[in-house]
């Protein structure tokens, strides 16, 4: 085989490669560990003072594809909808606001109590 | 883990090529500067996707959006090296941002929201990107007269995104109305990807300067082309 041909191989080879397309995981960009800070507001009829606290936690990729699982408390963290510009939906309510910070908010109850978590966290460099 | 394995080939193979080769004349360095305009073939509407294809997770945030042609520059460093005939090789550094840009109709956005994470946001309007690579160039050529024709491809090697995301907000005062609020987010990372190249130059010598004007069309991705024109000015000829 002489140099021509070689070449033109090569050149073919990486034609063909070029069809290969990876696209980026844009998860990846949010992942880290986080501090976060939680003001807590309990929704009772004479409503306790809200309470604050922080927890270093995580921000994991999820189980499935367009989810993260956040750890911003000592329970089970919570799997959570990203989409690509860094808002989160269902069930933590909110977004990045840069590649280092994130706020956002979860509603549940216990028992027929409403709760809300307003969450901020900052990465942990 | 698969992208560095096709990036290591890429550096691969011209090393290789350049081992093999017969070294008959000579080695070229020249500096390329070129404008692109950035253009789609066909329809520029973007049909939702079936969920069966195989981006249809990363592509389906762009259903009903339409793409938009985008322009930009190149610069960088080219190495040529010249085979046996008139046959060469190229490649070098060249940095290019390369531009994305999707917007969707405000009626159609209403109509298919997908985001309501936030108060009266409807969702992303215009997604603008700019990807500042750097890119190896890898080309194989024929030089006729004064003409000479090449093909090959780019390898992205550093990409430093740039993503600007337009969100429709609507107003929900007695006046209703809608405006738009933005958000930007920088960071680096790699998807791999590659783009074909085609190129044609002239070459006209001036005293000890080689410059080349040259026409050059890049294939990217969701069926675009970058439409190139600009120069090479030879700086030394071994």
């Amino acid at each position: 085989m002489n140099v021509i041909n070689r070449i033109l191989f090569a050149f073919c080879f990486l034609m063909i490669l070029s069809c290969k397309k990876d696209p980026f995981d844009y998860r990846s960009k949010f992942t880290g560990d986080y501090h976060f800070t939680i003001t807590r507001s309990v929704y009772l009829f004479i409503p306790p003072p809200d309470s604050m606290f922080t927890f270093d936690g995580y921000i994991r990729c999820g189980s499935t594809r367009g989810t993260v699982s956040i750890k911003y408390t000592s329970t089970d963290p919570k799997e959570v909808a990203i989409f690509e510009d860094g808002s989160l939906d269902d069930p933590c309510y909110g977004e990045f606001e840069t590649l280092n910070s994130v706020q956002f908010a979860v509603v549940y109850y216990k028992g027929e109590t409403k709760i809300i978590d307003n969450v901020k966290g900052s990465r942990i460099k | 883990m698969k992208a560095t394995l096709y990036s290591g080939l890429f550096l691969f193979l011209p090393l290789l090529i350049f081992s093999q080769a017969t070294r008959e004349k000579s080695f070229e360095i020249s500096i390329k500067v070129g404008y692109y305009y950035k253009f789609f073939l066909g329809n520029s509407y973007i049909k939702p996707s079936s969920p069966t294809s195989t981006f249809y997770y990363n592509w389906e945030q762009y259903a009903r959006f339409n793409k938009l042609p985008t322009q930009g520059f190149q610069v960088g460093v080219l190495f040529q090296y010249n085979l046996k005939g008139h046959w060469f090789l190229g490649s070098g550094l060249i940095a290019c941002p390369r531009k994305n840009a999707f917007e969707i109709d405000e009626d159609t956005l209403e109509e298919y929201v997908h985001l309501p994470s936030f108060p009266y946001i409807s969702g992303v309007k215009r997604y603008d990107y700019t990807y500042y690579n750097l890119e190896i160039p890898v080309f194989f050529g024929y030089r006729v007269n004064k003409f000479e024709f090449s093909a090959g491809v780019y390898v992205p090697v550093l990409v430093y995104s740039h993503t600007k995301y337009t969100y429709l907000v609507r107003d929900n005062s007695s006046f209703y109305h809608v405006f738009t609020t933005d958000k930007t987010i920088e960071a680096f990372e790699y998807h791999f990807s590659v783009f074909p190249s085609i190129q044609a130059g002239y070459r006209i010598n001036i005293n000890k300067f080689l410059l080349s004007p040259f026409i050059e069309l890049d294939f990217g991705e969701r069926v675009s082309i970058y439409a190139m024109g600009g120069i090479k000015i030879g700086l030394r000829e071994f």
